[in-house]
């Protein structure tokens, strides 16, 4: 056991214990009611608006966003929000444009994969599908799981990861996609909450801007450097820095979670209403979550609570200034931000193997028992895989680079040519754009590994040719124009598109 | 002074927008029993 970071008072336990126990409860009411797998995996394709906002917005924000995002806030200010937050809400907003368009070019459509499948045929659907498991692999959410029981428990790490995969598995494994959205609606409103409380609790108690500015001038010894925090901008980011953070956010377009909720939805406009509700509360949330960040650094600097690693700055300063109930509430808030997006990732990484693989290409008589049956298949494989990687990756971050860079290289250009073309695309182009882009994804992940060094002041791994120096991050950015070359000249040189092939 | 006041704006948008969604959500759901009543 190590140290805690927050003390849980007996009405702070009694608080998450209901929370975990209601997650339970509602998986095990939707198990009783589904009928056949179309209700099992797309909530019989009849989500509202309020349904998809919570399980939209809930399901995008995780850890990485609430520990990541604070973290920036405790290091850089509020360029956490201006440089980092702000480019996913620009996609958020296109998403909000185009969403409405997948949904009704694709009324039946069940997965982003399955835009492969139909317009490029198998081997790029199944190129798609793999990027698409390894994204929806939940080694992110383990590892936050795992980093927030060690912080109020001092429980071991990987037995924080394993209670967390198992209660997960257990409500999505049980209720399927009824039973996320509605955790999600809950866990949204939960997470929501909580951190908008948290700041404003933790905002007035240090005693608003004078206060904050005064701790900050005492936190990095000059009013130079604490302007920085204040600074709309970069801050201290450098401009390279900005676009690694950047680039990632790409993955919005991409997202397998998105895709499968604008299927499951009722219509297009629900959709449409959904992201645009959406929107200010993601906004709303980042805030939150960069201020807490600045209120924890200015604390330290006032010496309300000691130096601490930048990752504990959010626990760390409302387990100061929350009250008993009320930081229970939040913790509850904090294991929601990480169960609502654990348990869409484990339902996608399942669909994927239950449906795109084995009724897309194994046996596409399939029934519905039996696509559920191997879509629970696919979210054990994927619970077991998301704990060995948990253990593997050193760094959160690092695992969210990986996986956005493999799904924005294999499906970016194949899904938005195939849907918006105007004439049938060619199935050569997506197969080739599929494989190349998983493919080089991987090999450049490989080669910063190995070639390249760690640099911890950035924490990212760096190659350097000559004066040069390129990022991880940086993949998306070589590979994704050579995934579109690939496929424009591919598409105008191939013959065969799948309509003839039905034809 | 203004960071205070949109540092309470955006908190208070993360407290009052989830409680405007559940109204949302009853407002929709009795739309849908309604609509599944005359049908």
């Amino acid at each position: 056991m190590t140290e805690t970071v927050v003390t849980l008072h007996i009405l702070d336990w009694i608080v998450v214990v209901l929370y975990i126990a209601f997650m339970l409860g509602v998986g095990f009411y939707f198990s009783k009611r589904k009928q056949g797998f179309d209700d099992y995996f797309m909530a019989g394709r009849n989500l509202t608006a309020p349904l998809l906002v919570g399980t939209l917005v809930s399901t995008f924000y995780g850890l990485d966003t609430l520990f990541g995002t604070s973290e920036v806030g405790f290091l850089e200010g509020i360029s956490a929000f201006f440089a980092y937050s702000l480019p996913y809400t620009l996609l958020y907003i296109i998403m909000a444009i185009l969403a409405p368009k997948f949904k009704a070019a694709f009324p039946a459509g069940t997965t982003m994969q399955d835009i492969s499948f139909q317009k490029y045929g198998k081997t790029a659907g199944v190129v798609s599908s793999v990027a698409a498991f390894l994204y929806s692999t939940n080694t992110m959410e383990m590892m936050g799981i795992g980093f927030l029981l060690r912080l109020i428990t001092g429980m071991p790490f990987w037995l924080g990861t394993l209670i967390g995969a198992i209660i997960v598995l257990v409500y999505t494994w049980t209720g399927g996609l009824w039973a996320v959205t509605m955790t999600d609606f809950i866990q949204f409103i939960v997470m929501m909450i909580s951190v908008g409380m948290g700041l404003i609790i933790g905002w007035t108690a240090i005693g608003g801007f004078e206060n904050i500015w005064e701790g900050l001038v005492a936190y990095v010894g000059s009013t130079e450097d604490a302007g920085y925090f204040f600074s709309i901008g970069a801050g201290y980011l450098t401009p390279w820095t900005l676009v690694a953070y950047s680039i990632t956010a790409l993955a919005v377009l991409t997202e397998p979670a998105f895709f499968q909720r604008m299927f499951a939805a009722a219509g297009p406009k629900e959709i449409k209403k959904a992201f645009a509700a959406g929107v200010p509360m993601w906004l709303a949330f980042d805030w939150c979550v960069s201020f807490i960040g600045i209120v924890a650094a200015a604390a330290v600097g006032l010496g309300i609570i000691p130096e601490i690693a930048p990752n504990e700055a959010l626990f760390a300063v409302l387990g100061q200034y929350l009250p008993t109930g009320l930081l229970g509430l939040f913790v509850a808030g904090v294991l929601a931000c990480a169960m609502s997006t654990a348990d869409s990732y484990f339902l996608v990484s399942g669909g994927v193997l239950g449906y795109d693989l084995y009724k897309g290409v194994i046996k596409p008589q399939a029934t519905g028992d039996e696509c559920e049956r191997m879509t629970k298949i696919g979210m054990l494989i994927s619970a077991a895989l998301s704990l060995i990687l948990s253990f593997v990756f050193e760094r959160i971050m690092g695992v969210w680079v990986f996986q956005a860079t493999i799904i924005i290289c294999t499906c970016l250009i194949p899904v938005y040519f195939g849907v918006f073309s105007k004439k049938a695309p060619k199935k050569i182009a997506g197969t080739l754009a599929a494989i190349v882009g998983l493919a080089l994804s991987v090999l450049w992940y490989a080669a910063t590994l190995i070639f390249g060094y760690m640099d911890e002041d950035i924490g990212t791994y760096i190659i350097a040719v000559g004066e040069m120096e390129l990022w991880q991050e940086y993949g998306i950015l070589y590979i994704v124009p050579i995934v579109l070359v690939i496929y424009l000249i591919a598409n105008a040189v191939g013959k065969e598109t799948m309509k003839q092939e039905a034809a | 002074m203004w960071w205070n006041i949109s540092c309470y704006v955006f908190g208070i948008i993360s407290v009052v927008g989830p409680i405007c969604l559940i109204f949302w959500y009853g407002a929709e759901a009795k739309r849908r029993i309604a609509d599944l009543n005359k049908k």
